[in-house]
């Protein structure tokens, strides 16, 4: 027999397990505290990082598997079947008494709880929802939940999940279905959408309904692998602007694909390049913030890739040239929303602003983020760049050297 | 005439607006006036304007003032009292132009004691004791600017049902599951030394790294090394860097 694992190193196992999951997001709860409670916690809608580890990512949530053993066979995942990591199973108790006491410390806002899936879905998804329900109802424990839903559980224990879970999430993992097919053998495409479905339905009621019972307040997200198969940037947009077009998914995490222990021979030998991560998160924040439709963003690519040295919105910039120069003065918020350098709170200070004086180049100097980067861009009482837009060499004035861009990765 | 005004402790924002208003009230030059945190021996002051009732400020005023009264800068109160006096002396629309070099400055302070409160809400880090009364969580912090104040209610809200202390060096705070009490700073020797929880934390924050992604530049920026001296994890920092390289040429070499 070998030596039973002590909590402390099942969480070494299952922390380690639970890590290739990008998502840490502790934001969009609903308001609430401990005053005048016995239990502890509270959620004021903004999220905390309550540290950074070394690979600059962010921890905000205790994020652990309820076990890393699973009767699927993933070729992407670290705890598929015939992997051999070493394998843990936490009770519920062990779970909830971690996330007491790093909450009472202050190390984190909550719990991120996911689990392989044992014996079946549903037995799965029930211990899921346990440790959940026995926080909030046992312990009083306000502070944030997010919980994995199993596609394939039942639709009663999904509801219970979303009673007790500031955020629900399904990974689709792979943009085509192909993709799924050949990585996740016992995955299915459509029984994931359909979940999602289910859950937007139920996220849209709890909101349109506030006296019936709560669901998942945080909404839903979602994490895609890139580089994992051969899909192009344009691929991965697709199926992520489809996504947010039906489910009304709260946010798309990217991973860029990263080694693993034991990884399998479907799998690339190398990581896909974290600055491709990157941009797809810039070409999201343009579709979800900026009014930029995916079809735009990748207009007059070759090669349906985003362009690894520069960031896509000024590559659409440069591409659009008779959109430009835009004068801060008079335009519309959705033209000024397009310049380069110009970030969604530079905009409405500019407009603030405008409405009160005219808009001078040292204004705009104290208004925006980025002042290098935006002046070819824009049109004041006293500075119009017309011929320096024509100029062939603006590519180079504009993006930031190479050394620089090393920064991101 | 000269005018001095002491307003202490350094971020009583209803001592300044007092002040204010009776300077307002006399309509007295910002160019006439100093403003200190204690009085000074040879400080000298003409006596201050009776109080008369003032034009109301305008919206906006207040929120950033306040924000703006925790600042480290000594200039907060004389740059504070500069745009009143712009207000006062006609300029409505003020607080709605960011461009504005004053109102500019002034918004950059309040964003700067904006994110140090933020910056505390995540980095202040409780170790339990036992004693006599059960148990308490004490925590040693050191902001920026002088913000224990503002950022006591997000800890009563969240810890309300736990006896808690949080010391910095100019200000602590006391809760006893009803009320705050604040006292004098303490110094970092005053807080307990460890609590058994972190070797725990720490074990999580090593797992849940992932070595084939290391970056530290990007670590950095957002948790800058003057932040890490009292996080129990920052000193596995060194260790997780210097061998993520071996670790994942292991997995790539497979």
């Amino acid at each position: 027999m070998p030596k039973a694992l002590s909590v402390a190193d099942k969480l070494e196992i299952l922390a380690d397990a639970a890590k290739y999951d990008a998502s840490c997001a502790s934001s969009g709860g609903d308001t609430r505290n401990s005053r005048n409670s016995a239990g502890i916690g509270s959620s004021t809608g903004n999220g905390i990082c309550h540290s950074y580890t070394p690979d600059g990512r962010c921890v905000s949530l205790l994020k652990i598997l309820l076990t890393n053993a699973c009767l699927y066979d993933c070729a992407y995942c670290i705890n598929r079947r015939s992997s051999n990591v070493r394998r843990a199973r936490f009770t519920v108790r062990e779970v909830v008494d971690l996330t007491l006491e790093f909450y009472k410390r202050n190390y984190i806002e909550g719990l991120f709880l996911s689990s392989g899936i044992i014996r079946s879905p549903d037995y799965t998804m029930e211990a899921v929802v346990r440790v959940a329900q026995t926080l909030r109802t046992e312990h009083a424990f306000r502070g944030y939940i997010h919980l994995k839903s199993i596609p394939e559980a039942s639709p009663d224990l999904i509801r219970a999940a979303g009673l007790y879970a500031d955020r629900l999430s399904i990974n689709i993992e792979l943009p085509t279905e192909e993709s799924l097919r050949r990585f996740a053998p016992e995955k299915r495409t459509a029984t994931i959408h359909a979940t999602m479905r289910d859950l937007s339905l139920n996220i849209a009621g709890a909101q349109a309904d506030t006296r019936g019972p709560r669901f998942a307040p945080a909404g839903q997200s979602t994490q895609l692998i890139v580089g994992a198969d051969s899909s192009s940037d344009s691929t991965v947009l697709a199926t992520a602007s489809g996504l947010y077009r039906r489910y009304r998914l709260k946010r798309i995490y990217y991973s860029a694909f990263s080694p693993i222990p034991d990884a399998s021979t479907l799998l690339p030998a190398r990581p896909a390049p974290l600055l491709r991560e990157n941009r797809l998160y810039q070409a999201d924040w343009l579709m979800r913030f900026y009014g930029f439709s995916e079809a735009e963003i990748l207009a007059g690519s070759a090669d349906g890739m985003l362009d690894p040295d520069i960031d896509p919105k000024l590559a659409w910039a440069l591409r659009n040239r008779d959109r430009f120069p835009v004068d801060v003065n008079t335009a519309a918020r959705e033209s000024l929303l397009r310049v380069p350098g110009l970030g969604v709170r530079s905009v409405d200070r500019v407009l603030s602003a405008r409405s009160h004086c005219r808009l001078r180049l040292d204004d705009i100097r104290r208004l925006a983020g980025s002042f290098r980067r935006l002046l070819p861009f824009i049109v004041t009482d006293d500075h119009r760049p017309t011929r320096l837009l024509d100029r062939a060499a603006l590519r180079g004035m504009v993006a930031p050297s190479a050394r620089q861009l090393s920064l991101f990765g | 005439m000269m005018y001095s005004v002491v307003i202490d402790p350094p971020d009583d924002f209803a001592a300044f607006r007092s002040a204010a208003r009776r300077l307002l009230a006399g309509q007295i030059d910002p160019a006439d006036v100093t403003w200190t945190d204690r009085p000074a021996a040879g400080l000298f002051s003409d006596p201050l304007p009776e109080a008369q009732r003032v034009a109301a400020v305008p919206r906006g005023f207040v929120e950033l003032a306040e924000a703006v009264a925790c600042h480290c800068d000594d200039a907060r109160w004389a740059l504070l009292y500069r745009l009143l006096w712009r207000l006062a002396e006609g300029e409505r629309t003020l607080m709605q132009q960011p461009a504005d070099a004053l109102v500019h400055r002034l918004q950059r302070m309040a964003a700067s004691v904006r994110r140090d409160q933020h910056r505390m809400t995540a980095f202040v880090r409780f170790r339990i004791l036992e004693d006599d009364g059960g148990s308490c969580s004490v925590a040693w912090y050191q902001p920026r600017h002088r913000i224990l104040r503002r950022v006591m209610p997000f800890f009563v809200d969240r810890f309300a049902s736990l006896r808690f202390s949080i010391l910095t060096p100019g200000l602590s705070a006391h809760w006893d599951r009803r009320t705050v009490r604040f006292a004098p700073g303490l110094s970092r020797s005053a807080a307990p030394a460890g609590d058994e929880a972190e070797d725990w934390w720490k074990r999580y924050y090593r797992a849940t790294f992932n070595p084939a992604r290391v970056n530290p530049k990007l670590l950095d920026s957002h948790m800058p090394k003057r932040f890490r001296r009292d996080l129990p994890e920052a000193d596995t920092i060194h260790d997780l860097l210097s061998n993520a390289a071996r670790r994942t040429d292991g997995m790539i070499g497979r």
